[in-house]
């Protein structure tokens, strides 16, 4: 399931590592469980909601709103729970139906109405946030219970480990959506889907439009998911959880080696992404640089990136003619 | 071979847009083991009758027969299942697939596991290998090579290779040598000579009847939506052809293209 794409960022992060490490004198960083704690955190948010957003890309479209899904998951679960008693598990599942049923707004309007999904993600990005408001009125919406079952199974940390859960779902899901892409008919789908608009996987026969439909949804509904898990983790959520991570989560994706148009990419390589950038966010304090050039990193990290993908892409073409458009 | 029954025969269609005819009252018949080629200028109506035949879209009038029995399209995927595959020039290949992936799309080999549709990829790669070999394909390494890796002539000939091992009646090509050296034309013919051994019928679209020429028996010439002449190569000394040639020309630049 490793292949060339995603050794790229695995050499990056092995090299943010040691670095971090050496850097950082008697604090440490993959030595300290504290600050593995802290980047699992960081990770999982941007690593859970970027695997959607793979799936997505990999298909052709992109979603711009996954950044208020993630916070409209927990306004829902939290809502309902805090007002008409729900159980934490009807919660949750109201959450994720919700989310789903935006992904799945987007994807209606993407392939039916024929709106770029740049476009319509970007609108619905400004409509979900406006309902977030709406619901939690500008307040903060606090998980009711405290120490249940469900809410250690979604977000306590690992028995006997400073990781949190997030981290594990991110993981476990990020390996079967991993599978299903690379050995599955879905999978192959997927990536036909991609090229010239779906153009070629239409000609084959390839439910085109049902393909993207699903993707639209799974990334609005790992979004949601991510943004529960979040708020299992840290005991409550506000109108500004996730934000940014719509941004955050396409750096995650391009560093991990996926194209911005279509067909080509990998899950596992957006899970390195997002590592990177968080093990990028706790290793520039270890090693006193202010916080404030963290942006301005990830902004060359994701151009680097991009410029790279794209020089290997054209040394690999070098040698064939490209007659097709000719 | 006109008394075998046509794998596709067009009667009668018609494809109207509004008030304007894409295609009046076309009639064609292709055999098993026939290369039709369809030539005709920029809107004369070739793609839509490739359209219509492929289930993009569908007659206002008239009937399609598949082996003797009416059909309607409702997409793409029913002209498939009833054996009609359409290579089309720049919607043929997913460079960034394997070739493997590319020859299996849509119609994968699969096991089924708790409901989900896994691969069985050796089986697929060893099957794209066999057929890459069959249509000359040799300077192919592995099928796990991605598509990014041919040639324009080896992609058409991937595509064709692709026809013939899931059983088509009807190979539409359209312009498969457009913008090809005369190697790599030499090659896709090649391939549409594996595909007629194989008894495909064959519908061959391209706007340059030279192109056509030395690939196709019959030829049908296409002016403003009707089939206004059809050429039996084996009927025509070339200069009769040469004048056919030049007739679809004139007629065609007398309509301003």
């Amino acid at each position: 399931m490793l292949g060339q794409q995603e050794l790229a960022p695995l050499i990056a992060i092995v090299i943010l590592f040691l670095v971090f490490e050496f850097r950082s004198g008697e604090v440490g960083f993959f030595s300290n469980p504290d600050l593995m704690s802290s980047v699992a955190a960081l990770t999982s948010s941007v690593g859970m909601v970027s695997l959607g957003v793979t799936a997505l890309m990999i298909s052709g479209e992109f979603d711009l709103s996954v950044s208020a899904t993630f916070a409209l998951g927990p306004a829902i679960m939290g809502w309902l729970m805090r007002e008409w008693g729900w159980h934490i598990l009807a919660g949750l599942f109201a959450g994720l139906a919700i989310v789903a049923l935006i992904g799945l707004i987007n994807g209606l309007i993407t392939t039916y109405i024929g709106v770029p999904s740049f476009i319509v993600t970007l609108g619905m990005l400004f409509a979900v946030t406006s309902w977030n408001r709406i619901i939690l009125g500008g307040f903060p919406v606090d998980l009711i219970e405290e120490e249940g079952t469900v809410k250690k199974i979604l977000g306590a940390d690992i028995p006997g480990s400073p990781i949190a859960a997030p981290f594990a779902w991110m993981v476990g899901i990020g390996i079967i959506l991993a599978f299903v892409m690379w050995r599955t008919q879905y999978g192959n789908w997927t990536y036909a889907a991609g090229k010239y608009g779906g153009g070629v996987a239409r000609a084959m026969g390839v439910p085109v439009i049902r393909v993207k439909l699903i993707n639209f949804v799974l990334a609005a509904g790992l979004a949601g998911l991510a943004g529960i898990l979040q708020f299992a983790d840290f005991g409550s959520s506000s109108v500004a959880s996730g934000i940014d991570i719509n941004l955050l989560a396409i750096v995650a994706v391009v560093v991990g080696g996926t194209s911005l148009f279509g067909a080509k990419g990998t899950v596992i390589g957006s899970m390195l992404g997002a590592i990177i950038l968080g093990s990028l966010k706790v290793g520039l304090i270890v090693i006193k640089v202010p916080s404030e050039y963290y942006l301005g990193l990830v902004g060359v990290l994701l151009v680097v990136s991009a410029g790279l993908n794209a020089r290997v892409e054209a040394l690999r073409r070098g040698g064939t003619r490209s007659t097709l458009f000719g | 071979m006109s008394t075998a029954t046509p794998v596709v025969e067009l009667v009668n269609v018609t494809r109207r847009y509004g008030k304007n005819y894409a295609v009046r009252d076309a009639s064609l018949a292709i055999h098993p083991g026939e290369v039709v080629g369809l030539v005709g200028d920029n809107g004369a109506g070739k793609s839509t009758i490739v359209k219509m035949i492929s289930g993009y879209i569908e007659p206002t009038a008239g009937t399609i027969n598949v082996q003797g029995k009416p059909v309607r399209f409702g997409s793409p995927r029913e002209a498939r299942a009833a054996g009609i595959e359409t290579v089309y020039q720049d919607l043929a290949i997913v460079d960034e697939m394997a070739l493997w992936r590319n020859f299996f799309l849509g119609q994968e080999l699969h096991r089924n596991v708790l409901g989900i549709r896994c691969l069985r990829v050796k089986e697929m790669a060893r099957i794209c290998d066999e057929h890459l070999a069959e249509v000359g394909l040799t300077s192919v390494e592995s099928s796990h090579q991605t598509a990014a890796t041919l040639s324009g002539g080896e992609r058409q000939s991937l595509a064709i290779s692709r026809a013939i091992h899931f059983d088509s009646q009807l190979l539409v090509l359209d312009e498969p040598v457009a913008a090809l050296s005369v190697r790599e034309t030499r090659r896709v013919l090649d391939a549409i000579g594996a595909a007629k051994a194989n008894n495909l019928g064959v519908l061959y679209i391209d706007h340059n009847m030279d192109h056509v020429l030395p690939a196709a028996d019959r030829i049908a010439i296409m002016h403003r939506g009707t089939i206004s002449r059809v050429v039996h190569k084996g009927d025509l000394t070339v200069d009769e052809l040469a004048d056919a040639v030049a007739e679809s020309g004139t007629t065609a630049a007398d309509n301003g293209g």
